[in-house]
Formats: C-alpha cells, sequence, structure tokens
C-alpha cells in the first residue's frame, strides 16, 4: 500500500513543480516591444512576384516592402515612396516625384533607377496580379534620381491603383533570394520564419520615415478558429487580425480586457450563378432568387450580425459605392410570380460551394428562402483545391456556388465572358471599358453606372461585405478599422 | 533456424512490405483528385498556364516513369520537392519532425508509467469498488477523443487558471522553459489517452499472473500482493505493454496530428494537412511513406526484440507476429 501511495504523492509534487516552473512563462513575450499578430494563411512562399496567396502582402506589404503610391484607410490613393504624381498631358504617363529621404534597409537610396529595376523584376514574375499590372506598361524612363515616368499602352484608371498593391512594389536593387528575403525599404525587415508557425519581423531601425513602436513583430499562423480564439482569450497573441468565428464575439466582453473593431474590407460574398444554364439566363429566374433571400436575415443567421450586406459587386470603400440594396428587397411573393410568369415550376438548382467557414451556413439559410418560393436547391460542399477548383470553377459544372471574391475592385471579372459566371453582358463590358480607359473625372460616374446595370440583371446574388473583424488586447490602438488593401499594417500600431 | 537467419528473414519481409507500400502510396496520392498545378495558381489560372506548369514539373509523364523516378530517388536519399513553396522536402520535414518527436518522445514514457500502477491497482483491486473506479476512469480516458481531452485541458489549465499557455511552439533552443511549457499540455493529452488504454492490457496482464500457481505460492509464504504482483507480474505485464505500445504507433502518430491541429504545433501533423490543402502531393506521398515505414520499422524491432526474449519463435515459419 504503501508504494502505490507514495507513487500518487510522487507524481503529483512533480506535476505541481512543473507547473509552477512552467506558470512564470505564460504568453512568453514582453508586451511592451513584441507584438503578436495572430492570422490564419501562412504564406507558400515570401516572394510576391511568384503567387498570389494573400498571406504574402498581409505580413510584407507596407510593413517590408514599400510602393510609390498606398492605399489610405478610406479607399483613397495615398503618397509612399513617392511624394506626388501626375498623369502627363498624353493621358499615358504617370511621373512619380520620388521622396529625396526615402532608403532601403540596406541603406541604399530609392532612386528612379531603382523603380525600373524592380519594374522589370515585377515583369518577369507569374502571379496574376502581377503580371496584369506589367502587361499595361509600356516603358520606364528615368527623368533624374528622383523622378520616374512610367508608361502605359494605353489611358487606365485602374492601373495606378493597382500600383498600390503587390504589383507597385520596389526592391532593393540587390535582392536575389525574393523566395525567402525579402530586401525592401519598410518599417520591418523579415527576421526569421519558422513554417508552420510564425513569420517573425524586427523593426529596421535606420527607417528613413516615423519609427514604429513594437521592435519585434510576430504574424503567428492559427488555421482553427478555436484555437485562435483560445489563444487571443489565454494572452498568446496580443492581435487577432482575423475573427473567423463571429459566434466567439462574446467571449471577448470584457471592454477591460479586449478592444473589438469591426469595419468592412474588399471581400464580397457573392452566390455566382452559372449563366450557360438556360434557367438561369432568364432574367425573371435571376429576379425571383434575388426577392426570395432576405440578406440581412442570412448575415443575422451565418454570421453574427456582423457584415454589411451590399447590392452589387462594390465595397462601402470603393469611390463608386452606392448603396444598391433596395432594388430587391425581401418579397417572396414578387418571387412566386416572377417564376410563374417565367413558366418554370420545380426549378431544380446545384448550388455547389467550396468549404468555407462562412459558406456552408449561408447556402443552407438560401436553400431554406428559395424552397419557400418552389425551388429545390441541393447544397453540396467541396474541398478547394481538390474538388472546387476543377470541377465548379474550371468545368462550369454547377448551377450557384458561394464565394468571397477578396480582390479589390473585382467588379471587372464580370466583363470576362470565361471567368467561372460565363456572364456575357456587352453593355457591362463597354462601361467598364470605359472607365478604365476614359477620362479619370468620368471613371467614378462610369462605374456607379456599371455597379448598378450589375444589380438591374442581377447578374449574381450579392450577399454581404466580408466584415473586418478585430480584436486586440486593450491599449493597442492603431489598428484600422477597414482592411482597404491586403496589407495587415503594423508600423502604425502601438500600445498606449 | 538460427535467430540470426530468422533475423534477416524478417528484414527482407519488411523490405517488401515497404516497397509495396510505396507503390500503393504513390498509386493512392496520385489518384487523388485535382491537380497540383490548378491548386497552385488558384483561380484566375488559364488552361495554358495549368498545362505548362504541369509539363514543367513533370505531371504529363506515364504514371509507371513518375513512380520509378521517385522511388529511384527515394532510396538515394532525394525526397524530391516540394511543388508549393519550391522547397526541398527533406528540407521543410527536418524542423517539423522534431516536434512531433519531441511529443512522442515524452507522452509514451509518461503513459507507460502511468498506465502501469493504474493497471496494476484495477488488477489488484479488481473486486473492490477502488478498483471499479480506476478501471471506469480508464475506460472513460480511453473512450475520449483527443481533440476533446485537448480542448478539456486547454479550458482549464489556459483559460481559466492560466498556468499554461494555450497552443503554440517555442523551441528549446530559443527558451527551455518557454518550450516545456507550451509541450505541457499536448503531451499530457497524448499521455492520459494513451495510458487509459494501456493501463488495459497491464490489468489484464496481472490478473493472469494472479491466477498462475506460483503467484498463490508467493502468497502462500507471506508476500503481500503487492510483492507477489510487482516480482513476478512486472516482467509479465511489460512484455505485453511493449506489443501495445508497437501496435499503437500507428494510432499514436494519427493522434499527433491531432493533438498538433489542437495546439497549433508545427510539426509533422500540420505540415501534412498543408500539403493536402495545396495538394502538395510530393511532401503527401513523401510524409505517408515516412509514417508507414516507422510503423513498419516499430514492428521489425518488436519482432526481433521477441526473437531475443524467446528464442522458440526463431522456428517458426513466417514471423509474422
Amino acid at each position: 500500500m504503501v508504494s502505490a501511495k507514495r507513487l500518487i504523492g510522487a507524481t503529483a509534487v512533480l506535476l505541481t513543480w512543473t507547473l509552477s516552473l512552467t506558470a512564470c512563462s505564460v504568453g512568453g513575450h514582453d508586451s511592451d516591444s513584441d507584438l503578436v499578430v495572430g492570422v490564419t494563411l501562412e504564406p507558400p512562399t515570401l516572394d510576391l512576384t511568384m503567387s498570389d496567396a494573400a498571406g504574402i502582402p498581409q505580413v510584407l506589404l507596407y510593413n517590408v516592402y514599400e510602393t510609390l503610391v498606398r492605399m489610405g484607410d478610406d479607399g483613397e490613393i495615398e503618397p509612399l515612396l513617392a511624394t506626388s504624381y501626375e498623369l502627363l498631358d498624353d493621358g499615358l504617363t504617370y511621373q512619380f516625384d520620388l521622396d529625396p529621404e526615402a532608403r532601403f534597409t540596406s541603406g541604399t537610396v530609392v532612386d528612379a533607377a531603382a523603380v525600373k529595376a524592380s519594374i522589370d523584376l515585377m515583369s518577369q514574375g507569374t502571379s496574376k496580379l502581377v503580371t496584369a499590372a506589367m502587361e499595361q506598361i509600356e516603358s520606364v524612363s528615368v527623368v533624374d534620381a528622383d523622378t520616374v515616368a512610367i508608361r502605359l499602352k494605353q489611358p487606365s484608371n485602374f492601373w495606378l491603383y493597382s500600383m498600390t498593391s503587390t504589383p507597385g512594389v520596389i526592391f532593393d536593387p540587390a535582392i536575389n533570394d525574393l523566395a525567402n528575403t525579402p530586401m525592401g525599404s519598410g518599417p520591418y525587415t523579415v527576421e526569421s520564419w519558422t513554417k508552420g508557425d510564425r513569420i517573425t519581423l524586427m523593426r529596421n531601425d535606420s527607417y528613413w520615415a516615423a519609427q514604429p513602436q513594437f521592435k519585434q513583430v510576430s504574424f503567428r499562423y492559427i488555421p482553427d478558429p478555436n484555437a485562435m480564439v483560445s489563444a487571443m482569450l489565454s494572452g498568446g497573441i496580443d492581435v487577432m487580425a482575423e475573427m473567423t468565428s463571429p459566434d466567439a464575439l462574446g467571449q471577448f466582453d470584457d471592454a477591460n480586457r479586449f478592444t473589438i473593431s469591426s469595419g468592412t474590407t474588399n471581400g464580397e460574398i457573392v452566390m455566382g450563378f452559372n449563366h450557360d444554364r438556360p434557367a438561369l439566363q432568364d432574367l425573371r429566374v435571376r429576379q425571383a432568387i434575388a426577392y426570395a433571400i432576405d440578406r440581412q436575415a442570412l448575415v443575422d443567421a451565418t454570421w453574427g450580425g456582423q457584415g454589411q450586406v451590399i447590392g452589387s459587386m462594390s465595397v462601402p470603400t470603393d469611390p463608386y459605392y452606392q448603396d444598391l440594396t433596395g432594388i430587391y428587397p425581401y418579397d417572396p411573393a414578387k418571387a412566386r410570380t416572377l417564376l410563374a410568369s417565367a413558366g418554370v415550376a420545380d426549378l431544380q438548382l446545384a448550388l455547389r460551394i467550396p468549404i468555407t467557414p462562412y459558406g456552408g451556413p449561408a447556402a443552407n439559410d438560401i436553400a431554406t428562402h428559395l424552397a419557400e418560393v418552389g425551388i429545390t436547391v441541393t447544397v453540396e460542399e467541396l474541398d478547394f483545391s481538390s474538388r472546387w477548383l476543377p470541377e465548379v470553377y474550371t468545368d462550369g459544372d454547377y448551377d450557384m456556388t458561394i464565394v468571397a471574391h477578396v480582390e479589390a475592385r473585382d467588379i471587372v471579372n464580370f466583363a470576362n465572358p470565361d471567368y467561372y459566371w460565363h456572364y456575357r453582358n456587352p453593355e457591362f463590358a463597354d462601361l467598364i471599358d470605359q472607365a478604365d480607359h476614359g477620362s479619370s473625372g468620368d471613371f467614378v460616374p462610369t462605374m456607379e453606372q456599371a455597379a448598378r446595370l450589375l444589380a438591374d440583371d442581377a447578374a449574381a446574388e450579392f450577399l454581404f461585405v466580408f466584415p473586418n473583424l478585430v480584436v486586440c488586447r486593450s491599449g493597442i490602438i492603431g489598428i484600422p478599422r477597414n482592411a482597404t488593401s491586403l496589407s495587415f499594417d503594423v508600423s502604425r500600431i502601438s500600445a498606449a | 533456424m538460427s535467430i540470426s537467419a530468422a533475423v534477416i528473414r524478417r528484414l527482407a519481409v519488411f523490405l517488401a512490405t515497404l516497397l509495396i507500400a510505396s507503390l500503393i502510396i504513390f498509386t493512392l496520392v496520385q489518384a487523388l483528385p485535382g491537380n497540383v498545378a490548378q491548386a497552385t495558381l488558384g483561380m484566375g489560372a488559364t488552361p495554358e498556364a495549368v498545362a505548362e506548369l504541369s509539363r514543367r514539373w513533370g505531371l504529363d509523364q506515364p504514371f509507371i516513369n513518375r513512380y520509378w523516378d521517385w522511388l529511384f530517388a527515394l532510396i538515394q536519399g532525394d525526397l524530391g520537392h516540394s511543388y508549393a513553396t519550391g522547397l526541398g522536402v527533406g528540407q521543410q520535414l527536418a524542423p517539423r519532425l522534431g516536434v512531433t518527436a519531441w511529443l512522442l518522445v515524452w507522452s509514451l514514457p509518461i503513459a507507460c508509467a502511468v498506465a502501469l500502477p493504474l493497471g496494476m491497482m484495477a488488477a489488484m483491486w479488481r473486486r473492490r469498488r477502488r478498483g471499479f473506479v480506476v478501471n471506469a476512469i480508464t475506460q472513460v480516458g480511453f473512450a475520449v477523443p483527443v481533440f476533446f481531452a485537448g480542448s478539456i485541458l486547454v479550458i482549464v489549465f489556459a483559460l481559466k487558471l492560466g498556468w499554461l499557455p494555450a497552443n503554440g511552439y517555442v523551441s528549446i533552443t530559443s527558451s527551455p522553459a518557454a518550450w516545456a511549457s507550451h509541450l505541457l499540455l499536448p503531451v499530457a493529452t497524448i499521455a492520459i489517452v494513451q495510458a487509459c488504454f494501456f493501463a488495459r492490457y497491464v490489468r489484464s496482464s496481472f490478473i493472469d499472473v494472479m491466477v498462475e500457481d506460483y503467484y498463490r505460492t508467493a502468497r502462500a509464504i507471506g508476500w503481500t500482493r503487492w510483492r507477489g504482483l510487482i516480482r513476478h507480474g512486472l516482467r509479465n505485464a511489460a512484455t505485453s505493454l511493449l506489443t501495445v505500445v508497437g501496435l499503437q504507433v500507428a494510432n499514436l502518430l494519427v493522434g499527433a496530428i491531432l493533438v498538433e491541429k489542437v495546439f497549433v504545433l508545427p510539426g509533422l501533423g500540420s505540415l501534412l494537412m498543408s500539403a493536402v490543402a495545396a495538394h502538395d502531393l510530393a511532401v503527401v506521398q513523401v510524409i505517408v511513406m515516412l509514417l508507414v515505414a516507422v510503423v513498419l520499422l516499430i514492428n521489425l524491432l518488436v519482432d526481433i526484440a521477441y526473437l531475443l526474449v524467446d528464442p522458440r519463435l526463431a522456428g517458426r515459419a513466417g514471423g509474422g507476429l
């Protein structure tokens, strides 16, 4: 008997000792100089010319790399490496005046030659985002050390905007290993990358503009929503940059410990139609579907009421945003009338969606609402890369699907008949063309017209804007409410 | 048949099994739906770009050529390159392997150390209420899914008590104390579930001893039950524990993968998960191959250990224990 008791006693002592030893190191970081940010998607590589993965600009853009002009918090283009820019009279050439103070982390001056070299390097990239912007460039000329002129093949109002993101990054001319060793002019440098765990940034103490507060910032990759919530609750992270489980928001109610901020992103959650399907080519059927869905109720039921409803492919931070949610208000009776006049009875539709946290609940909500007006919807959830991409995206084997389109200004995809919606509307394509190539003064009104056309035509079911839900330790300030770019800019974050 | 001949025979069976396994794994992994070129390029990929990337990666080669190239490189120690990241698979694997190895290296001995006294108590008191209680605990402990046990530990020790970090990993070189605190809960999770499983085997092997004549004799000459069990039963229990541990390695590895997910550890499991999601077959097939090789190797070692413990087994044909 003695030995059993002794054993239990010894185990208890050992356990207590280990716990007390480790208890003091919980959290494991110095909260005055270190910041730990919890994010979900780890980048496959750090080479932003090669891949469109959102995880790359999230950590690198504006933190490690800088662009000539950047995206402001209200969706306005702001100066960064260039103090000013102008479109010359030919309507094709953008001339940028570089900040004479701007330096790369290595100490090298950010000059016109470096800009030219960066565009050359970018032009060799494979990322769709990058190549789309580079293909529009006719030539780059060094006017003088601080002035660079970029001439386009044809006038474009979208181009400068795209240069606020990945395509506009200016590399240190000495860069030779894009995938592992980024070299830019930003306030931080990449200190280390522990695959599957975190990327740690270190402050660039010779930064050319205002120094950020935190010396070290780690992006911790936590794909599991529950683990992310636990990490935030236990102090393992200071900022939860992406809240993918709005149901858990209630756990951060304590205002003494946490601050919750809710804004918008560039992500439109869209139920796309396959316009190759005869039933869906009928405008009345698409309108009926729009009338049958109560979008506000859908947001409340599937995403904790977080996320603003939209009526077209545009988000509130777009300069051409207008509230079009009133075009098809929730009206099931009208939906039934439209279906009857279209002469479709017993309509059966396959809603084939990639597996996402919002897709499943939204799909089931939609299926219920459409059943009420007599449309039978079969919901099928597919693995994104092994099934959704080949079957739905490439082969077009679907009637409807739900995807968050996170790129900025991706309304232009509706002008491409080869895109997976197969939407063919020459009038819309013309408007996009005019908006892009016309005068800059006409850009906003033309885009407004295009967005309204898309909404009237019920080209897709525009559900809601993916919310920018950020939870941080109380006392942390400087995180913009709206995510207008792909960057999670940590340079302006500070602890009060 | 001599022992060395029997060992060689088992070694040959091991290698043959490994070869067959490699063919099965390669076939299954290649048969997965989807295309790594498509997955890498994502939305916006043109069919031409997908075809070009497939060609560049040799995915358009006939199946048997690809299998042969892969196997031949593998034998030479070249694990290949990840499609998604362009990095060497070995280079990606090495740091992950360390994390998973730490998990197993700590949890397995702890599980055994807990299972022995637990099983012994359950056997000794099997007709008493406390024996029943011990038995019930092990039953429940084994029935609990690993991720559930892990989540409970996180809620209690990280969120309620705040003693330990909820998840994450710190390498032993950067801070041994932080390393230990981050590993404690995941190790405890695996150890608890496995200990409960092992304890049931230990209990029955001790009960086997308690009905033997030599145990009754020991009791008759005045030994206490504890002394009798420790002197006569421990070796018996250890052998059966060894067998179970050998058989459990596969389950342990699967458990480790789940635990890595719950605790966000950058181990083999999380690499496997992300490789599957990215359709990075070059990584997936090497990890699966590695897991199979480990399981086969452990079983080979257990077989050989038996041969050494009990030379009578060398005479038996086949040798599949």
